[in-house]
């Protein structure tokens, strides 16, 4: 069984974020993108997750970039910090997963498919609020959230799906009054996200809301979720929001992720 | 992605996009292994979760399902649509469909599968007038009460009345081995066309062995719409009987018309202790047989005694209910003491009892007494906020089929290979007792405060 006290602990487990990191993302905030990639520069691990992001086929560059300027002068303002509210995930990454078959390989998969996705959706859909770029970075968070929390009870909750069909997030709630959501807001809000980022997913997802902004999350997170990658892993059903869907905002969806159909 | 197999019912529940590229890892090698292993009734994919598909996604995964239905004889297709979903299928699928679509989850269940629904009143409207003749058909043959309504008018008028409605529904080719359904606590096997030799490859002995293990008592064949039995046929069916004898199993054989079978063979099925009707409802009208509502036998039941292998699985069982009750309800059952000795409880009310037959590397029936309070609390992930009483057994099955697999699962890392049959489910002690009426037991009594939970492993 899981408790709102088992939860706590957890949340009281996650480490701060580097001091290094907040302060690259802080000179990124004055767009001082030169001492952010300075100061970024400290942290090898950063640097490390930098290079193997940004180098995916999905990023589309030609030739292998390793330098933190260069990487940062290529992402502009807006995706650089989207790298760094990203990285902020690698601090609660399991080393080995052990409820889904995922890996570190996969999630920063995951990660980087959203990002670039997710910015297309925006530019389409004209939205100048740049914030809502980076609240893509924290839902991955509710994947590492559903797996650390599982994790003692993996086998029981294994075979209570094998004979009923009910979602990780049903059955936190079900256990604790708590939503997946919920515990991912509470990491936003120990780190220090906006407000409004955790604020907007929450509402996004865990509602039936029409608004247009909101049905194109709901859909790329669907689209995405429907990878064989994903679904080898277990975690095709992942997330339990409305599928009510218009075809002509799946249609639109389609032609601007490019879809093939 | 694993299916979810209930009620001999297997359910693949994708969601998001489908297409060409992901649908190979909705059906996997691996998937169709395991359901092969199981045999289902009934294999589908339900669209409920699915935003968008194309052509290729579906055509892959009817291709699986029509190489399933190939293998283990079942009724195959997908469900859980809307009309345009279904009209889209259709249209895919000019030519031939080999698959079948059902509108919904629940009602596959009226089509196939052991799940028990024949107090459940049904409409049927198709306007395509083959198709409404092929679902009537399909349910007619399983014994259930349809209506069909004739035009869109009447169908609208009457359809709130129903407890199921099926409509944009259709049937593909069905060759259906032997069909088998639960009325009245009564196993019915339909058997259609020729019955010879090939009977034995096309009935589920482990279903019938395992319906046996967790006691049901009665079992009827019905032949009315067999053409004719040889003598390979009727020695199978004389087999059974004598085989179930010593269980105090009743076979029964309704519809077996002098035209089908030689009159000397009519008369070894009698021999062999069969009981002959002249159809199901002659059969459902004797009280003096269908009264012992197929838990009960009047005749000698084998004894078996309990053994060292049931003895060895003990801890295990304890260890996997025990974990389970825990995990699910945050109750900690307190071991009081350990018996053997045939089911004994105080008290006899308010309980929910379950029933599961372990075969292969070990040969038991594990009971789980628990009281209603409690079994409501390990129940509560899987039931809504109000829940009915079928809920609530639905829920218990459930639970019990998650103990069942941590059972298998730790005795498989003794390196001892269990299989399990689908729980049962009981509220009344009395039934329980006289379905284990000779067998001694290890009776293990807990106490969930001042509650009883009893763990019953008998053979």
């Amino acid at each position: 069984m899981l408790h709102k006290y088992d939860i706590d602990r957890y949340l009281d487990s996650i480490p701060p974020i580097p001091k290094t990191i907040k302060s690259t993302l802080l000179y990124l905030d004055k767009a001082d993108m030169l001492q952010a990639a300075n100061i970024a520069k400290e942290d090898v691990v950063f640097v490390e997750y930098l290079s193997d992001v940004v180098n995916k086929p999905i990023f589309g560059f030609r030739d292998e970039i390793r330098n933190v300027n260069q990487i940062f002068g290529i992402l502009g303002l807006n995706r650089a910090k989207q790298m760094i509210y990203s990285y902020y995930m690698q601090i609660i990454l399991p080393k080995k997963w052990e409820v889904f078959d995922f890996s570190s390989k996969k999630f920063q998969d995951l990660q980087a498919n959203l990002m670039i996705q997710w910015s297309k959706i925006l530019d389409a859909l004209a939205i100048q609020n740049r914030d809502l770029e980076h609240s893509i970075t924290l839902i991955p968070a509710s994947l590492i959230v559903c797996e650390m929390l599982f994790r003692d009870i993996k086998d029981t909750i294994s075979l209570l799906r094998d004979t009923k069909e009910i979602t990780y997030d049903a059955i936190l709630y079900k256990m604790s009054g708590y939503r997946l959501l919920d515990v991912v807001e509470k990491i936003a809000k120990k780190w220090e996200f906006k407000k409004s980022t955790a604020v907007f997913v929450k509402s996004a997802l865990g509602s039936e809301s029409k608004r247009e902004i909101d049905i194109y999350l709901r859909l790329l997170l669907s689209y995405e979720m429907s990878k064989p990658y994903i679904i080898d892993s277990g975690l095709n059903d992942f997330f339990d929001f409305s599928l009510d869907f218009k075809e002509k905002d799946i249609s639109k969806f389609q032609s601007i992720i490019d879809m093939e159909i | 992605m694993k299916p979810i197999i209930k009620n001999s019912v297997a359910i693949f529940h994708p969601s998001g996009f489908l297409d060409g590229n992901n649908a190979m890892t909705i059906i996997t090698g691996a998937d169709e292994n395991e359901i092969i292993s199981k045999r289902p009734d009934a294999i589908f994919v339900s669209l409920q979760k699915i935003i968008f598909f194309n052509k290729k996604g579906i055509a892959y995964l009817a291709d699986r399902l029509t190489f399933l239905k190939n293998e283990c004889v079942a009724f195959v297709g997908f469900c859980d649509y809307d009309k345009k979903k279904y009209n889209s299928i259709l249209d895919m699928f000019t030519d031939d469909i080999n698959f079948s679509l059902v509108q919904s989850e629940d009602l596959v269940f009226l089509f196939a599968g052991t799940k028990n629904v024949d107090s459940k009143s049904i409409i049927i409207y198709s306007d395509d007038h083959s198709q409404k003749n092929q679902l009537a058909m399909a349910l007619i043959e399983r014994k259930l009460d349809v209506k069909i309504a004739k035009d869109e008018v009447e169908f609208k008028k009457d359809r709130k009345n129903f407890d199921f409605i099926v409509e944009h529904s259709y049937i593909g080719n069905i060759e259906k081995k032997v069909s088998v359904f639960i009325k009245n606590n009564i196993i019915i096997y339909t058997l259609k066309g020729f019955i010879d030799s090939d009977i034995i490859n096309t009935f589920d002995m482990r279903y019938h062995r395992n319906s046996i293990k967790v006691g049901f008592r009665i079992f009827c064949f019905d032949v009315s719409d067999v053409s004719s039995i040889n003598i390979h046929g009727a020695n199978f069916l004389s087999k059974l009987s004598i085989e179930g004898a010593e269980f105090g199993v009743s076979i029964v054989v309704c519809g077996l018309h002098s035209n089908k079978i030689a009159k000397i063979l009519t008369q070894d099925l009698e021999d062999a202790g069969i009981l002959l009707y002249e159809d199901l409802k002659s059969f459902f009208s004797d009280e003096d047989i269908v009264g012992q509502t197929g838990i009960e036998t009047q005749k000698m039941v084998k004894k078996v005694n309990i053994d060292k292998k049931i003895i060895s699985i003990l801890p295990t069982v304890i260890e996997a209910t025990v974990h389970t009750v825990e995990v699910l309800s945050d109750k900690k059952p307190n071991k009081q003491n350990v018996k053997i000795k045939k089911l004994h409880m105080e008290k006899e009310d308010d309980f929910l009892i379950s029933i599961v037959g372990m075969y292969g590397g070990a040969d038991a029936v594990l009971m789980l007494v628990m009281d209603r309070q409690d079994a409501e609390d390990v129940c509560k992930i899987l039931l809504v906020d109000e829940f009915t009483q079928e809920d609530l057994f639905d829920s218990f099955s459930e639970f019990a089929s998650v103990i069942s697999g941590k059972i298998v699962q730790i005795l498989k890392s003794k390196h001892i290979d269990v299989e399990v049959t689908m729980p049962r489910i009981f509220d009344k002690i009395s039934e329980v007792k006289k379905l284990e009426n000779t067998n001694n037991g290890v009776q293990v009594d807990f106490k969930i405060k001042n509650r009883d939970m009893i763990i019953f492993l008998t053979r």
